[in-house]
């Protein structure tokens, strides 16, 4: 097929943690945007007789219609890719990445003449087991086969460091993705270099569990337990010290000037955390580096400190400090490719949206700041940081490159992970 | 006999008869149509020669019930013998007229109330219908088949595109060369427009 067809059927999905984003390339530069998770209604209750709902899983963007009580909630609401990674076994996950799968598809499904399936380029997290990859094709097959055998031509999965990478016109470079369960570290060199990857079982959430902690200690022991409100807090609150012990220095010692008072919108909540407005910097700081010692105190009170695990032949690291794990990602690599991947690290995903308030400037500093600042201390010098332009949809845009620009012939290779698998011919 | 006389009655009233034709869609006829002009008024004659079975009178008014959705007023007929039997209060509410006779006399013992057709079925209209329908599939075929001349057009000016991009290569001319890429670039994403990756990735597979 030529790239004349491609440049209207090629059609990219990003399989985030908290948003699965899709849609053909004739979108141009935004995707749709869904979030990542589906309900499964409770087929006893009345209001299930009552809405008349026919289906096991309810996704997509009508999916708040269906609702019902709060307690249900955890376990009727599936965040599938909640880790990047889905349990084998775990029928519920697949279930929903099924019926988002299609969701999408088919809102899309062109009609006109010339179509003869969408080329799909899938993205996974770079640490994705090949199972998942096995799963993922048989969802697509199944979708097409369903759809009579024209909906999708051929298939390909990308693991989203390369995504970010391609989006970013950037051939070589070490790619940061931290989303909100884990944080994958990728050395690309036209290809990813899969035996250099690093994961960390560090994310956003990790940020929560602190953010609550805080809050229960300044008095606010009841929103502590609503993820939102603590998300919210964390994203308006928090700030990366430049270095932690002279950031809670200055901030005790002038706490008028530090001091956070925070509105929660369209409600009458207002957090003031008053004296304890230090603890700001900790928010931070625990996402680049949790070795400090005063988080020790925090761990010792019961709070969970990010373990290391093992998730399929990934041991995903709980401790490691983000410029131990860029370093550890680079000397994996060929020493001869080391300077090239030092010189565009990329940081991308929801962890690295960090505020640096103007007037906090000496003491407050952004991502692409720390993560210099971390290596640096370790010393690495003269790197070049940058974060994504527009993040959230930078993995679907790389898919759509990838997608148009791999030629059709290219087969599928599971030595290779890569190329076309073809779902009809 | 008796529909002579009702249909008089109704002459008589400056109503014209409407022709059984016109009604051939319906799937219970009543026994006389007449119109205004403008309104249709259906009549329900009840045959004497029914009155021996059981059921007879329920299946008239059924059917008579199930006409009121295609006329402006609709009447029953019934001999006066059977007035006794029927509750006019229920005609009433369902807006149906009661006309009895006896003899040579025949009175209009319940006005029938206006309705509403559902459907204001008429034979023209449903023949214009069937007319616009018709047209109406001969534009979608046109559509159809000009779609496939403008798709066949668009990939001509494509080839059209590319020989002329390789024929201004072939020249050697240096600010041609230059503008070519711009063809690509013609029409895609930001993210895509001068992405050294373009170029990696069409080299999959023949590396």
């Amino acid at each position: 097929m030529s790239e004349e067809y491609k440049r209207k059927y090629t059609f990219g999905e990003d399989y985030g943690t908290s948003y699965y984003k899709y849609g053909p390339i004739t979108l141009g530069e935004v995707p749709e945007v869904v979030e990542n998770r589906g309900y499964f209604p409770d087929k006893s209750s009345i209001m299930y007789e009552l809405t008349g709902v026919t289906k096991d899983v309810i996704v997509g963007k009508d999916l708040p219609l269906y609702l019902e009580a709060r307690e249900d909630l955890s376990s009727r609401l599936v965040y599938p890719m909640r880790n990047g990674i889905i349990d084998i076994n775990d029928e519920r996950s697949w279930r929903v990445i099924y019926e988002l799968t299609k969701y999408g598809l088919e809102q899309f499904r062109p009609v006109e003449r010339d179509f003869k399936g969408f080329y799909v380029v899938a993205s996974l997290s770079a640490i994705a087991p090949r199972y998942m990859y096995e799963k993922l094709f048989e969802i697509h097959r199944r979708i097409n086969d369903e759809a009579g055998g024209r909906l999708i031509k051929a298939m390909t999965i990308i693991p989203q460091p390369l995504a970010v990478a391609i989006a970013h016109k950037v051939p070589t470079c070490i790619v940061l993705e931290s989303g909100h369960g884990n944080t994958q570290i990728c050395p690309i060199s036209r290809y990813p270099i899969r035996n250099a990857i690093v994961a960390l079982n560090r994310g956003g959430s990790d940020a929560n569990v602190l953010t609550s902690e805080i809050l229960k200690d300044a008095g606010y022991g009841d929103l502590a337990k609503e993820e939102a409100v603590v998300t919210m807090v964390k994203e308006n609150i928090g700030l990366i010290p430049r270095n932690l012990d002279e950031a809670m220095r200055e901030a005790k010692s002038d706490p008028e000037r530090y001091r956070v008072r925070f509105k929660i919108k369209n409600t009458r909540i207002v957090i003031d955390l008053g004296a304890e407005s230090w603890t700001r910097f900790l928010i931070g700081e625990y996402v680049f580096n949790p070795n400090h010692e005063i988080f020790s105190s925090y761990f010792k009170r019961g709070m969970p400190r990010p373990k290391d695990v093992k998730i399929g032949d990934v041991l995903f690291r709980g401790m490691l400090d983000f410029g131990e794990a860029i370093i550890e990602a680079a000397e994996r690599c060929p020493v001869e490719l080391q300077p090239y991947l030092y010189r565009h690290i990329l940081l991308s995903g929801g962890n690295f949206q960090w505020k640096a308030p103007e007037e906090f400037k000496p003491v407050a500093v952004d991502a692409v700041t720390k993560i210099k600042l971390l290596l640096k201390e370790k010393g690495v010098e003269n790197v070049n940081v940058e974060m994504t332009d527009e993040p959230k949809y930078s993995v679907w845009r790389g898919c759509i490159v990838y997608g148009y620009a791999v030629p059709d012939k290219y087969e599928w290779s599971w030595e290779r992970m890569e190329g076309w698998l073809k779902l009809c011919e | 006999m008796e529909l002579e006389r009702v249909r008089e009655y109704f002459f008589r009233q400056g109503l014209s008869e409407i022709e059984p034709s016109e009604l051939r869609h319906l799937e219970f006829k009543p026994s006389l149509a007449f119109t205004d002009g403008k309104n249709r008024i259906f009549v329900n004659v009840f045959p004497v020669g029914s009155l021996t079975s059981r059921n007879a009178l329920i299946k008239f008014m059924m059917e008579t019930a199930a006409l009121r959705e295609q006329c402006n007023k609709i009447y029953v007929v019934i001999p006066k013998l059977m007035a006794t039997v029927i509750d006019s209060e229920l005609l009433r509410d369902m807006g149906i007229g009661l006309i009895v006779y006896s003899g040579r006399e025949i009175k209009e013992v319940v006005k029938a109330r206006e309705l509403k057709p559902k459907v204001p079925v008429d034979i023209d209209v449903l023949e214009e219908i069937k007319q616009i329908s018709g047209k109406l599939k001969m534009l979608e075929d046109m559509i159809s088949r000009l779609e496939f001349q403008v798709e066949k057009i668009a990939e001509e000016v494509s080839k059209i595109k590319v020989v002329r991009v390789a024929a201004a290569a072939e020249e050697k001319v240096v600010a041609e060369d230059a503008e070519a890429p711009k063809v690509e670039a013609e029409g895609l994403p930001s993210y895509m427009r001068d992405n050294p990756w373009l170029e990696i990735l069409r080299q999959r597979g023949s590396e």
